[in-house]
């Protein structure tokens, strides 16, 4: 499976568990578009009309082998790394000091699973 | 902020998997991304439980509160589950960390809706971006007994997440309008806080040796993707449905107090 095939279906296990009875039937439907991996600002939104129209059923279930026809492209922000950091991944060491110089918080993990605190209105008013 | 010691040595090697042959550095890169992630999630137990006495105090149904309960011990079972990788990799699952901050009260508000906020941040934001990414991580994992540990934890996200929406679900629709432009205020700071912690999070510019995906080691740039992807494609989306401007807020999520 391709790196693409497998973020559309991470996608779409997404967009199952944030379907609600409560929806409208006309409107409970999320289309996964093309995949628009990538940082943020070329990213675009998807909300009911992407050329790749893989409409999730609210039956899907996260981790189900439900099918996944979308055309393979694989490739987009997964590839070549580019950079100061691009080359440091043998040495441990190395890439603990990239991700100092670089201000990530690598102790928290690659990807950030768990919830943090929520932020409060007043946060956002002293920052 | 005071610290605590976290030591999940106990339950973790009761629970470690088998993982093989890993080179060494890989192993180190590995072995340090779990104990973050047995940080992070057993971190998330108390946000859970503060979400289960907020839920409780806005009067919400018990069985809810109860579910709420529930999942903060899936946290702490994950925070175990993250430490038995962390053990199997020849670390130790134990670690100083910070204190739990309690959960935001937003007084401002009644309760109900004051626990909302939390729930949509907690489960509609934060849990729905963790069912996409651990889904791509474990789909990127041979079978094996690190892919069913993951596995289980996916599923208990999986809930996490349900819980949230179907809660939005059952309240949004008896919000007034002023109390869902305060929601949509809030959720402009909500979706400023997650990306602000997700890429915090997530190494921009980095890959792995080929085999890293193996131990749950990410491509940067591709978990950077999915999660911008999971917010235009999914929870946008669907906060849409369900009436909030979320494009806005997502859209003015930099620019303060201006939604």
């Amino acid at each position: 499976m391709t790196r693409f095939e497998i973020h559309r279906r991470a996608l779409r296990a997404a967009a199952a568990v944030s379907l609600t009875l409560g929806l409208a039937a006309c409107a409970s439907n999320v289309v996964v578009g093309p995949d628009s991996d990538g940082d943020e600002p070329n990213t675009t939104a998807s909300s009911g009309g992407g050329s790749d129209s893989s409409t999730v059923a609210s039956t899907a279930s996260a981790g189900g082998d439900g099918s996944t026809s979308v055309a393979t492209g694989a490739g987009g922000a997964g590839g070549a790394a580019a950079g100061p950091c691009a080359d440091v991944m043998h040495d441990w060491q190395a890439y603990a000091a990239c991700c100092d110089e670089n201000g990530w918080a690598v102790e928290a993990g690659c990807v950030a699973w768990g919830p943090p605190v929520p932020p409060s209105l007043e946060m956002e008013e002293v920052a | 902020m005071t610290s605590m010691l976290l030591d999940l040595t106990a339950e973790a090697r009761q629970l470690r998997p088998s993982i093989g042959d890993i080179e060494p550095a890989l192993r180190e890169a590995a072995r340090r991304t779990w104990l973050g992630r047995m940080i992070n999630e057993h971190g998330s137990a108390p946000v859970f439980d503060g979400l289960a006495r907020q839920l409780e105090a806005a009067g919400v149904a018990a069985d809810l509160v109860a579910e709420c309960r529930t999942m903060a011990e899936e946290e702490r079972t994950h925070g175990a589950l993250c430490g038995a990788v962390v053990e199997a990799l020849g670390g130790e699952a134990r670690a100083e960390v910070d204190t739990p901050r309690p959960l935001p009260e937003h007084r401002d508000v009644a309760p109900l809706e004051g626990v909302l906020r939390n729930v949509l941040s907690v489960c509609c934001l934060s849990e729905t971006v963790a069912v996409a990414q651990i889904d791509a991580e474990r789909l990127e994992m041979p079978e094996g007994e690190l892919r069913e540990l993951l596995t289980r934890i996916l599923a208990d996200e999986v809930g996490h997440a349900r819980f949230g929406w179907r809660f939005l679900g059952s309240v949004v629709p008896a919000l007034d309008a002023a109390a869902r432009a305060r929601l949509a205020t809030y959720l402009r700071v909500a979706f400023a806080s997650l990306e602000q912690h997700e890429l915090s999070r997530i190494p921009a510019r980095t890959t792995f040796p080929p085999g890293a995906a193996s131990y749950g080691l990410c491509d940067g740039a591709a978990a950077r993707g999915l999660f911008y992807a999971t917010v235009h494609e999914v929870i946008v989306p669907r906060l849409e449905q369900h009436g909030l401007p979320a494009r806005a807020a997502w859209e003015a999520r930099r620019s303060r107090r201006a939604a």
